[in-house]
């Protein structure tokens, strides 16, 4: 883990939970913790959700400072039982808030944040759910 | 023989250039040929000159680096460390300056200097 990771979650997460669209898509609200979770959903939480981490983060160093940058990876699923096109809606919503967004990362300066891939959709027939990855590239440099 | 890792390096172009993440040197002497009918088909020289130039680079932190246009050269320091000696300076010019920027990397900066009079060389 590094010193970024928990202040990054926090900013994707409250871009998340302040964009109307996404939310209304998602029904989420102050209650559910509004369908959007950090690594997995709670036991018992409904469809749909998102969830997210991180993958990677590697510093980009100068001389003067070995972590001048940092080059984070993030993943994101959306998860619907829906449909998929359902899914695929909570996605466009998702990229919709994302894609060229800053993010506001406590003690951090946010550089970068653009979609990498978006993954093929998958669905589970134990579970009746539909899955789509994603990941984004997130760029802070540290204030 | 101690080996050091890079990554306490410095420059110094009048002042410290913030944001940088390599340099390099190249020291060099210019040679005369001397091959005669005597050397029996084996070329030989002899030293002249010596100079020196080289570059670095890294990523863009303030306002770029001014142009060596007039005829008063500035001190470079290259730090291989923060030891003490250990680098190497000399008088020199900026020659250029390479901005680049790319839609899905950060903005760099680029010079390359051409050394003027003679090069200190770095402590052991």
């Amino acid at each position: 883990m590094t010193d970024s990771m928990n202040p990054v979650a926090t900013g994707i997460w409250n871009k998340l939970k302040a964009d109307a669209t996404l939310m209304s898509a998602l029904t989420g609200t102050l209650t559910n913790g509004y369908k959007c979770f950090h690594i997995i959903a709670p036991q018992g939480t409904t469809f749909p959700y998102i969830t997210f981490g991180q993958i990677t983060n590697v510093p980009i160093g100068t001389f003067k400072n070995l972590t001048a940058i940092e080059d984070e990876s993030w993943w994101f699923n959306v998860f619907s039982d829906v449909g998929s096109k359902d899914a695929g809606d909570i996605l466009d919503a998702l990229t919709d808030v994302l894609d060229d967004t800053t993010l506001t990362v406590t003690g951090y300066t946010n550089l970068v944040c653009s979609r990498e891939y978006v993954g093929g959709i998958r669905y589970t027939p134990e579970t009746g759910t539909y899955q789509i990855p994603s990941r984004y590239k997130i760029w802070i440099d540290k204030n | 023989m101690a080996h050091i890792a890079g990554r306490a390096g410095q420059v110094d172009a009048a002042a410290e250039v913030t944001g940088i993440r390599n340099w390099t040197l190249t020291y060099s002497v210019d040679t005369v040929e001397t091959t005669d009918f005597a050397d029996s088909g084996v070329a030989t020289y002899l030293p002249t000159v010596s100079r020196w130039s080289g570059s670095f680079d890294g990523l863009k932190d303030g306002v770029p680096l001014t142009l060596g246009t007039s005829a008063t050269p500035i001190t470079i320091k290259l730090y291989e460390s923060q030891t003490a000696s250990q680098f190497w300076t000399g008088d020199c010019f900026i020659t250029s300056c390479d901005p680049s920027t790319s839609f899905d990397g950060a903005v760099t900066y680029a010079y390359n200097f051409q050394g003027t009079g003679s090069l200190t060389v770095a402590a052991a």
